[in-house]
């Protein structure tokens, strides 16, 4: 667990002001700036202030709760806000780590008046969410995330403090998300009302029955069984949050990660995008998927300090370009870029289909060492664990021997957690064992 | 003290006396007691809650235990307990007051926080004046947990002076909340809605407030069941139009609410500020945006009448009006659509052209044409719906290749055995490397230990346990005859699965696979598919059967009753075949030889069910001691749907059963042959087991001849059950492969299961029936006569099958979907089913959308006679307009 202090001067507001309502979203002040980090106008606010209620019903939300935790946990957990130079980006995860969400907003949605870079965390209570509801798209509104930019005298009886224990898995699931994000590819698009219609047409009530969905003409369907060029989904009452959005929007963009399952359903309203993204069952976290495994266990980290020195809160990372600024070989940087990416300093943009940097405001040290399929990798490689037999690997493990062998698809183990999993969640113990054993005799 | 002493003190003297000494002590000197007293107290509890022994030393007095990790233990180490250790012969109030512990406010907060219950437990503590109240929701929550009626006086006036207004900011979740406390009344019991009331009509109340404070609540997104508490008490509390018009901004605000039942609220009230001018026109049509996209059709007809009120009463917002009324065409009821459409024309289309013209394609087809002149564009296109599925022609399973290839199968089955082509592999994979595996000293460690883990704990699957025993006898490399010995304690009577389960059959099977590897032999598996279809060539299984001939070895009789129950209708004229074995005579049998036949009843069962034509055959019969369906007697099997009523008449209930003639009385446990076709209570539906891996499995037995199968489909549904995993969609997995035309029990599971209440079973079964019209496996006619009974049984509403047939029109079969409904059509006015209009006019549209006539004169007679008014009178109408 990370015990995680959010300090607030205040609590989130919009506010009526003689302009309009002033959405003043309090940012965390553990992070200490002389202005605040952005202070715009809202040029769509229906469509920003109803995307900004979806991530907090997200951020909200537990879509599966296992038996043993009591569902009260993470209800305080609250939105990452990133300024960049050119996008401002909040960001949420569900409880149960099994939904992301991101607002994008472009500069062509804001009339920016101030702005510094940097991530924050957002004070999102829920009164403020019964207040965003009543945004139109008539309404002048500005948007401020900072402290100093509400007008009512705070002192230090007035600072907000809200303890929240967030489990080590929800905030590795915002690392790990970017991964699965970064592999997907695109499965189909929908024009405003045939989003709606399909978003209206989903199951009422609670749902974790696979279904596919295909784009047939100009709508989509379900079906029970997969058909051709369809993406996966289960769980989809998470989809429900869009619903109240889709009439807004250009168009829905679904895009799907075939290994993994996780699709990404993006409502795009131009120069706004909101994405949901589902991973592939609801009682399986993002944090669990192991997608960056193998690069982590890799013993290379050279490239990372070059990169990061690069990273610079730009909205658009070129793997190009930090080749040539780095002097680094192409897959130098790739591995860095996921190092950093699990690290919680990249996120993806499939917009752009470029990582973006930002710096996830918890204390994120701790995790890297904590992952504990690659704790227990280490520990087998540590012991000798792996032996070469010809082509194939044998790993022991308690009392077990586990073979690993390498096949068209990639590597195969004959333990229970890859029969489950076959390579939908990254990597088994036994294959990082035996990765850091070639990593090593390579070295 | 010593520790010694302390242990001899709380374990020999009662609670009174424990306490009386250790408030003596002072709490630095208590606190060094802290750990055994802590440590016996869950000795204690233990031995309370798990029944573990006795702690030693005895306990006299366990109260004094309590007492004494009280008056030793710190705050944190009382919150690590999952509750709160309060003894009952000394007060709470007095153990405070004496010890004066520095946990209390901690402890206090930390637990009421945790359980509501907690409040009443100390409740004294606060008044007493030795904590302060914890201000936490769980304080507002107590009161939602008890009966007002039996609220305090002191309770009451802490209500009044403040906490009432939290019942507005605090929804409450499970048991406890203000929904739920007045659901549950006993008659003439009031609730808290009735009490604010009387306490606002007696002044004790600000009316003004209530009634803000309950807009307020409907504001903050509570989950539906909850925020009704709120818009029925707004409606209790009746504010008068004044009161109303202040509020008028509140109710427009919320018909952008995500519950629907408070837009539905709220719509009433700006009705009726609508309607006495307390609105503001302009304002009400940009907050009616969500209402004219809501679900609930009245909601939207009642919005589209206010966007004509709010242009009568400002002219100069027709244009924006217009654009208004186009978002009510997002609506799935061609009747809204058609009052949207109608509303559009009122107000002029000419500056929604653009709009109108998204939604021609997604429109019904009753209102199509109409939408295609307004918008002005040409011709409708109609998308193409059909859904392209992996192809349901038949591809070839192949066998596994290697011995690592037959491990890591095995592997991959034993955690997941979905799908039981893959479990049949693996037992082929266990039958041809088996023995090669065993040689291998460490390729077995994994299957070892696993297959331990899964048959400890196997779950609800049968068949996993099955595969879990099977992998242990593999690994173990010991006969699975010898481990199911040892298992069962060598007692004859003990079964590892249930009685009459088809996986008995399979688990004897895999007994004679895992004699064979021991011996070291290689050799296929009889039964594998060898196609998706599930069915064996023949070609195939007389390669395996030559083979073990090769080998010297007699094949196992059932795996040859599963492989020649699978056996392929075609290709079965092969000419003359050995015939030296049973097992060489039942294949000759079943590929139309005349030969000889038993002495192994379970054999010649299968070969009489795989023979064709199917003919009843005496020497087969007379194997078995009585008639036994589908053992030399064809079984005839017929679908019976009832309506049963309860003894008060209160309930009713669907009742299907599919008895089967000759009845079977035999108690032969490993007949796959009979397929469960039992007469005898509570075993109709054993055979195929209770989770979906069984069924699926079982799926495969028949392939050719699915009937059996679907039968006991038809008796294993239950139509009002909910499940996350619902087992009963493995009954539906043969429509999804290569098989025969679907026969009458088929077409019932698709009419029946499409009706389910579980929707992931009634779309499977849509998605099926649509599948296989496409493919041309599902006639009208057969669909029709299934469906009828169903329908005329007037056990389900009949709106599941309007939408279901919707659906299946929906996926490209509706001119299916049309020719079912008229078939349906030919019942006595007397008959007539409830709620028929939905299904007339998704015939309707129908017709429409495929451009044909009503020529049926069985279904036109019908129509003309149907009685009732509203949407049936409506579309019988409409329909019989169709016949010219």
């Amino acid at each position: 667990m990370i015990e995680q202090v959010y300090h607030y001067t205040h609590p989130s507001q919009l506010r009526a002001t003689r302009h309009g309502p002033d959405l003043s979203l309090a940012s965390d002040q553990n992070i200490a700036l002389e202005k605040g980090f952005l202070k715009a106008r809202v040029l769509y606010p229906d469509v920003t202030a109803k995307s900004l209620r979806a991530i907090s019903e997200i951020v909200g939300a537990r879509f599966y709760v296992p038996p043993s935790m009591l569902a009260k946990i993470l209800r305080e957990a609250d939105p990452v806000a990133t300024v960049g130079a050119s996008a401002v980006r909040f960001e949420g995860f569900s409880a149960c780590c099994s939904a992301y969400i991101r607002l994008d907003l472009d500069d062509g949605a804001l009339d920016v008046e101030n702005r510094q870079k940097g991530t924050t965390n957002v004070d999102f209570g829920p009164e403020l969410r019964g207040a965003l509801s009543a945004v139109t798209s008539d309404t002048q509104m500005g948007l401020s995330i900072g402290a100093e930019a509400v007008e009512i005298v705070t002192d230090g009886d007035a600072i907000i403090e809200k303890k929240v224990s967030l489990p080590l898995r929800w905030v590795k699931g915002f690392a790990e998300v970017q991964v699965a994000i970064a592999g997907m590819e695109p499965g189909f698009s929908l024009p405003k009302v045939s989003a709606q219609r399909f978003l209206r047409g989903l199951p009422r009530g609670k749902n974790d029955q696979l279904v596919w969905v295909a784009g047939a003409g100009p709508v989509a369907r379900l079906s029970a069984r997969e058909t051709k060029g369809a993406v996966p989904l289960r769980g989809s009452h998470r989809l429900r949050v869009l619903e109240p959005l889709a009439g807004l929007a250009d168009s829905l963009d679904v895009h799907v990660n075939r290994a993994t399952g996780a699709t990404s359903w993006a409502l795009n309203f131009g120069t706004q995008r909101l994405w949901l993204v589902l991973n592939g069952e609801p009682w399986r976290g993002f944090s669990g998927d192991g997608g960056l495994l193998s690069g982590i266990a890799r013993s290379d980290k050279s490239g990372v300090a070059a990169v990061r020195a690069q990273l610079n809160w730009q909205d658009r990372i070129d793997p190009a370009n930090l080749v040539l600024t780095t002097e680094l070989a192409p897959d130098v940087v790739e591995i860095a870029l996921a190092e950093l990416a699990a690290g919680g300093r990249l996120g993806f943009d499939l917009e752009q289909a470029a990582y973006f940097h930002r710096e996830l405001p918890f204390d994120i040290s701790r995790i890297e060492g904590l992952n504990p399929r690659l704790k227990s990798a280490r520990t087998l490689h540590e012991k000798g664990a792996v032996q070469w037999i010809g082509e194939a690997a044998e790993v022991v493990s308690s009392d077990v021997i586990h073979k690993v062998t390498q096949t068209d698809s990639g590597w195969r183990c004959t333990c229970p957690w890859f029969a489950k999993n076959g390579g939908q969640r990254g990597p088994c113990k036994h294959m990082l064992a035996v990765e850091m054993d070639l990593d090593q005799r390579d070295d | 003290m010593t520790e010694d002493e302390f242990l001899a003190l709380i374990t020999s003297r009662s609670a009174k006396d424990v306490f009386e000494r250790l408030a003596n002590l002072s709490a630095k000197e208590r606190r060094a007691f802290a750990k055994p007293a802590m440590t016996l107290f869950k000795k204690l509890d233990r031995f309370w809650i798990n029944a573990e022994s006795l702690p030693d030393p005895k306990v006299k007095d366990g109260e004094a235990v309590t007492i004494a990790v009280l008056a030793t233990a710190s705050g944190s180490e009382l919150r690590k307990l999952s509750f709160f250790p309060r003894p009952g012969k000394v007060g709470l109030v007095e153990i405070v007051r004496a010890l004066e512990p520095d946990w209390t406010q901690d402890v206090v907060d930390h637990f009421v926080e945790d359980r509501v219950f907690y409040v009443d437990q100390f409740r004294p503590l606060w008044e007493a004046g030795l904590c302060k109240r914890p201000e936490s929701d769980a304080i507002i929550l107590a009161y939602y947990s008890r009966w007002v009626g039996g609220l305090a006086k002191s309770d009451e006036s802490r209500l009044l002076g403040g906490d009432v207004w939290r019942f507005f900011e605090v929804e409450g979740g499970g048991e406890d909340s203000l929904a739920n406390h007045d659901k549950y009344l006993k008659r003439g019991q009031a609730g808290w809605a009735e009490r604010l009331k009387q306490y606002a009509d007696a002044g004790k109340l600000d009316r003004q407030r209530l009634l803000d404070a309950s807009l307020d609540a409907l504001q903050r997104d509570f989950g539906q069941y909850r925020a009704g508490w709120y818009s029925r008490f707004h409606v209790l509390m009746a504010p008068d139009a004044g009161e109303m018009a202040v509020r008028a901004d509140r109710y427009l605000r919320l018909l952008a609410s995500s519950v629907p039942p408070t837009v539905s609220f709220s719509m009433k009230h700006v009705q009726v500020l609508d309607k006495a001018g307390a609105v503001d026109a302009a304002q009400m049509l940009t907050a009616l945006e969500p209402a004219l996209q809501a679900r609930a059709k009245g909601t939207v007809s009642a919005a589209l009448k206010l966007v004509l009120n709010a242009v009568k009463r400002q002219p100069n917002l027709r244009e924006r009006a217009a654009r208004m009324a186009v978002l009510a065409l997002i609506s799935e009821d061609s009747g809204v659509q058609g009052k949207a459409l109608d509303a559009i024309e009122s107000l002029g289309a000419d500056g929604v052209r653009r709009e109108l013209a998204e939604y021609v394609d997604l429109v019904a087809p009753s209102v199509r044409a109409r939408i295609a002149a307004l918008a002005d564009v040409g011709a409708v296109a109609l998308p193409d719906m059909v859904l392209e599925h992996e192809a349901t022609t038949s591809r070839p399973v192949v066998p596994v290749g290697s011995e690592q290839e037959a491990l890591a199968l095995f592997l991959t089955v034993l955690e997941a055995p979905r799908d039981p082509f893959e479990v049949e592999r693996a037992i082929d994979g266990v039958s041809r490397f088996g023995a090669a595996l065993q040689a291998d000293d460490k390729a077995l460690s994994p299957l070892l230990k696993r297959a331990k883990q899964v048959s400890a704990s196997p779950g609800d699957s049968q068949l996993r346990f099955v595969l879990a025993l099977t992998g242990r006898a593999l690994a173990e490399r010991v006969e699975l005859g010898t481990l199911l010995k040892k298992e069962s304690g060598d007692r004859s009577d003990f079964r590892f699965v249930s009685e009459l389960s088809l996986q008995e059959a399979h688990l004897a099977r895999n007994v004679a696979v895992l004699d064979r590897v021991s011996k070291g032999l290689s050799l296929p598996l009889l039964a594998l598919p060898s196609e998706t279809s599930g069915l064996v060539r023949v070609a195939d299984l007389l390669s395996r059967l030559a083979a073990f001939r090769d080998a010297g070895v007699e094949p196992d009789l059932q795996d040859l009753a599963f492989a020649l129950m699978r056996l392929d209708p075609e290709g079965r004229d092969v000419g003359e075949l050995p015939l030296e074995t049973q097992a060489d005579r039942a294949v000759a049998y079943v590929l139309g030889q005349n030969v000889k036949t038993g002495p192994s009843a379970d054999l010649w069962g299968a070969a009489w069910c795989a023979r064709l034509p199917r003919e009843a055959d005496a020497r087969v019969a007379e194997l078995f001691a009585k008639p036994t369906p589908d053992c030399g007697v064809p079984a005839a099997m017929e679908l019976e749907v009832n309506r049963e009523v309860s003894r008060d008449g209160a309930y009713s209930w669907i009742d299907v059963e599919v008895p089967a003639i000759p009845h079977n009385e035999i108690k032969s446990r490993a007949l796959p042959a009979v397929f469960g076709i039992s007469n005898e209570r509570f075993n109709n539906a054993t055979c195929c087991g209770y989770t979906f891996i069984d069924i699926a499995w079982a799926s495969l037995t028949r392939p050719a001849d699915p009937e059996p199968f679907f039968r006991i489909g038809l008796i294993h549904q239950d139509t009002w059950q909910k499940l996350s995993d619902n087992h009963t969609r493995a009954y539906l997995e043969p429509f999804f492969r290569p098989g025969p035309p679907v026969g009458p029990l088929g077409a019932g599971v698709l009419a029946y299961y499409m009706a389910c209440e579980d929707k992931s079973v009634s779309s499977l079964a849509v998605e099926a029936t649509a599948v296989l019209c496409n493919e041309g496996r599902l006639s009208v006619d057969t669909f029709v006569v299934a469906l009828k009974k169903f329908l005329m049984s007037h056990s389900l509403p009949t709106t599941r099958w309007t939408k279901a047939l919707k659906g299946v029109a929906d996926m490209g079969a509706g001119a299916f979907a049309r020719d079912v409904i008229v078939g349906v059509l030919d019942f006595a006015p007397e008959e007539t089913p409830r709620d028929i209009g939905g299904l007339l006019e998704v015939c309707f549209e129908l017709h429409l959308g495929e451009g044909s006539k009503l020529t049926n004169p069985a279904a036109i007679a019908c129509l003309t006679s149907i009685p009732g008014g509203g949407k049936t009178a409506r579309f019988s109408k409409k329909l019989l307009g169709l016949t010219q």
